[in-house]
């Protein structure tokens, strides 16, 4: 049992970066690359620039485009595409220190109040909330008039009223991650408060900051052009803004004047827009929905396969019967089968344990049942039967209506999935109202009712409770409650005391036994653990790599397992095996053997 | 043997909200010596974990003293508290959180020994040989954890917790969450290590089966008081305290017949 069952090297990974990621959306690219044009055109201004922006000549006030001046001259005799190229590199200067100075206060002040808590982020919030309440164009123009219209002061002040957009995301997420185990884990290995903001908090954030970073970047421009629209900035600096101005003091007269500062500023800002969400579509994890077409293929893979398991009992008697089930899920290099042929029944009355390591795909199985498989994942079977009655080729709604009635479910973690928001009586009232049709005090009743036949001595209480106010141990009889409540034939069950600890385990194995002998009910039980098997099944069947490997009564499995497999996994557990003091026996005899030998 | 660690009448509190408090830890005394494994068992809410956390630095003491290697240590904290760093460490419960998503493997184990101010060439040569040591491939080094299994991911935090060459390493429930088969492997590592490193653990777990497999002592919990101490075969075998024959017989055996038995004392107990 010594043998560490790893391989020598790793399979190699193909790990795609970021940008390359970012380069297979198309509309990531064509924004990208306008901005790249406005960024190269700002940075050649001086060379590109047919003209001086400043120098006036009166001969092409208000000149249609043409006669060596592309777009024209504006009200005052100048060069308006100089004027124009000028301009890109005021707006991105200004782009630049504005973001720098909301990155560079909303940060760190986020990070450090989302990590310290307490008074750091009572004081950072309040002073946040205080800058977005205070209207910010009014101060933005006495700043202008306070320092002399100072563009570049000008530029940090309006970061500093955009800082609060990088503040409440950089502490959202370092709020997040503080309750991480590897926060702790480095304060344990001596890691400084400033090195954990450094590094873990900072690389938590990173890339939530990118993403609102193309769009504060958006946001500055616009507001930038706002401020030099209303005449803030040096007259003889050219700018966007200030030739938007012109423009539309002579809009119906000359209207092309307006329009070219227009769609540079337009062009921009969308292109920063666009930039923006696409990276947000990249670091935010989402599950892609499948399509028709990747469903088709995936069961067309799954089209063939041999069956692997056997059946105990005549079709008409099972509560449930599996034939040659099948499991994939379309992945990037073609369909992944999690379950490859899997064929298993149980009678009314019976427990069936469903045995096998993570990966085995015996949840997947249990799923397949329910017709509750995440997205992506597509089941063929040759038949599924519940009840004696064939359910496989009913559509989704018929399927989901067997659930609550025909079937139970008790999930693996009892606290997730009750919903935090609603009190249990509302839990576990709404689906007999829904289903069942029965009246709001019935329903309340036969909730009730129910809450005491699991072993709960106060339901009123309980009733009257939210989640996060009882225990794991309670929450599970809740969801115990819930899954029986409509009196189903066949109950199943995901690892349902894995997350509790062993006393509360034995009360919720108890009370299923109890509950499934009072009912007549069939359970199958998922589970890793033998000792669960040993507890409370009738009949097993052990799963490995997606396959039956063997199906058997309890007693035969744990006494002539025929497989090496099952005879290897209950091995593993820990009952009869040696304890520390006898394995330090061993290994203080051998040594002393080795010694003397020498 | 003098012993390394030694916890005497501890108290913890925790703030629930407003003015009213919790009392997790309830006057708990404990010794580990060099060398030693001393388990702590429990149910949830027992008080188990916060006793692992008290020890490094990670809950705030109310009353009691917590003494390492002679020095009082219960109230270190800043600069105290991480130059205890190279002496104590951590295996956490949960693989998937208690690793950086962020970091490679080896900026993981790298993190301890660089703000010790080891080289990189050095912890680079430090971590090559800890992998090893865990049984996992050199090539880790390069990837994320997300990469690995459960069992692997485990043995990773092993390594980050043991590549200073601490004295004491508190395992708070480190195979709770793993598969039966690698749980197995996991508890014959961690004794692997113990004989070659003479490090002692703290070792908290729920489970008596996995106590009874890498512990010389252990400590029963129940409600923030330590209810019964003893050698873990004792314990684990012909316990006295009620709690202690209730937890043992909760916890169900691989073997059908010898199970229902189990059950049906167990049941005699619970009425």
């Amino acid at each position: 049992m010594t043998a560490a069952p790893f391989p020598a090297t790793l399979a190699p990974v193909k790990r795609i970066p970021l940008w390359r990621r970012y380069l297979r959306r198309p509309l990531g690219v064509v924004a990208l690359a306008v901005f790249a044009v406005v960024v190269a055109v700002a940075a050649l201004a001086s060379w590109l620039a047919p003209y001086d922006p400043n120098f006036v000549d009166f001969a092409i006030t208000h000149a249609p485009p043409g006669n060596g001046h592309p777009l024209g001259g504006d009200s005052a005799g100048r060069d308006i595409l100089s004027r124009l190229l000028a301009g890109a590199q005021t707006t991105l200067y200004g782009a630049v220190i504005t973001c720098v100075a909301g990155l560079v206060l909303g940060v760190p002040a986020g990070v450090s109040a989302g990590y310290f808590g307490g008074a750091t982020d009572r004081i950072c919030s309040w002073i946040s909330d205080a800058l977005q309440s205070v209207p910010g164009m009014i101060v933005l123009l006495v700043v202008a008039a306070g320092t002399g219209q100072n563009f570049t002061v000008l530029m940090v002040a309006l970061g500093v009223f955009l800082a609060p957009g990088y503040y409440r995301i950089a502490r959202a997420r370092a709020l997040a991650v503080r309750k991480e185990p590897y926060i702790d884990a480095a304060r344990v290995a001596g890691v400084t408060n400033a090195r954990i903001l450094r590094t873990h908090m900072l690389r938590a954030v990173y890339a939530p900051i990118i993403v609102q970073t193309a769009l504060t970047a958006g946001i500055a421009i616009g507001m930038q052009a706002g401020l030099q629209f209303l005449g803030i900035g040096s007259a003889s600096t050219p700018s966007w803004g200030q030739m938007m101005n012109d423009g539309f003091q002579n809009m119906l007269t000359y209207p092309l004047i307006l329009l070219w500062p227009s769609i540079a500023l337009g062009v921009t800002i969308a292109a920063l827009a666009f930039i923006g969400s696409t990276l947000a579509d990249l670091v935010s994890v989402r599950v892609e929905l499948p399509t028709r077409r990747g469903v088709a293929r995936v069961r067309q893979a799954l089209e063939a396969g041999t069956s692997s398991g056997t059946h105990a009992h005549q079709a008409a008697d099972c509560a449930l019967r599996i034939e040659n089930l099948r499991v994939g899920y379309a992945s990037p290099t073609g369909v992944k089968k999690v379950v490859r042929g899997v064929s298993l029944d149980a009678a009314p009355g019976e427990v069936l344990g469903i045995v096998g390591e993570s990966g085995s795909g015996k949840t997947q199985t249990l799923f397949s049942v329910l017709d509750l498989l995440p997205p992506g994942g597509t089941a063929v079977a040759d038949g599924i039967w519940v009840g004696g009655e064939e359910v496989s080729r009913r559509s989704p709604k018929e399927r989901a209506a067997l659930l609550g009635r025909s079937i139970g479910y008790v999930p693996q973690e009892p606290m997730t999935n009750l919903d935090p928001c609603y009190p249990i009586e509302r839990q576990l009232a709404e689906p007999l109202r829904h289903v069942h049709g029965l009246s709001k005090a019935e329903a309340r009743q036969r909730a009730r009712d129910i809450l005491v036949r699991v072993g709960i001595t106060d339901p009123d209480r309980v009733l009257a409770a939210y989640p996060h106010q009882i225990s794991g141990g309670m929450a599970q009889r809740v969801l115990i409650a819930g899954a029986v409540a409509g009196r189903p034939s066949l109950l199943v069950a995901d690892e349902p005391s894995t997350a509790l600890d062993v006393t509360v385990q034995a009360e919720v194995l108890e009370l299923l036994r109890e509950l499934q002998r009072e009912y007549g009910m069939a359970l199958v039980i998922v589970t890793h653990n033998f000792g669960v098997v040993a507890d409370i099944c009738d009949r097993v069947v052990v799963m490995k790599d997606g396959r039956v490997v063997e199906t058997g009564p309890v007693e035969q499995i744990f006494r002539r397992p025929a497989d090496p497999y099952t005879a290897e996994l209950i091995s593993a557990s820990l009952d009869d095996a040696e304890g520390r003091d006898e394995l330090d026996e061993t290994w203080l005899d051998r040594r002393t053997a080795q010694e003397g030998a020498r | 043997m003098s012993a390394l660690l030694e916890v005497e009448n501890l108290v913890v509190d925790y703030r629930l909200r407003g003015r009213t408090r919790f009392r997790a830890l309830k006057g708990v005394s404990i010794t580990v010596k060099p060398g030693e494994c001393v388990g702590l068992v429990g149910e949830s809410g027992s008080g188990k974990s916060t006793l692992g956390k008290a020890v490094l630095g990670l809950a705030a003491v109310a009353s009691g003293r917590i003494t390492f290697d002679g020095k009082e240590i219960t109230h270190a904290r800043g600069r105290a508290r991480r130059g205890l760093a190279s002496d104590i460490q951590v295996v956490f419960q949960d693989p998937y959180g208690s690793l950086d998503p962020t970091m490679t493997v080896g900026e993981v184990l790298a993190e301890p020994l660089v703000v010790a101010g080891t080289s990189r060439v050095q912890a680079r040569a430090v971590v090559t040989g800890m992998l090893d040591r865990v049984c996992l491939p050199a090539d880790a080094v390069h990837r994320y954890p997300s990469e690995f299994s459960g069992g692997q991911r485990q043995r990773i935090a092993i390594a980050r917790a043991l590549v200073r060459r601490p004295r004491l390493v508190v395992c708070d429930e480190p195979v709770s969450a793993l598969d039966l088969t690698t749980q197995a492997t996991i508890l014959d590592l961690f004794v692997d290590l113990q004989r070659e490193t003479g490090v002692s653990y703290l070792f908290v777990s729920h489970d008596l089966g996995v106590v009874r497999r890498v512990c010389h002592r252990v400590s029963v919990m129940y409600q923030g008081e330590i209810v019964e101490t003893g050698l873990t075969r004792q314990v684990t075998q012909d316990p006295v305290h009620p709690y202690t024959r209730r937890l043992r017989l909760a916890s169900p055996v691989a073997d059908p017949e010898r199970q229902a038995e189990r059950r049906a004392t167990w049941l005699g107990l619970r009425d």
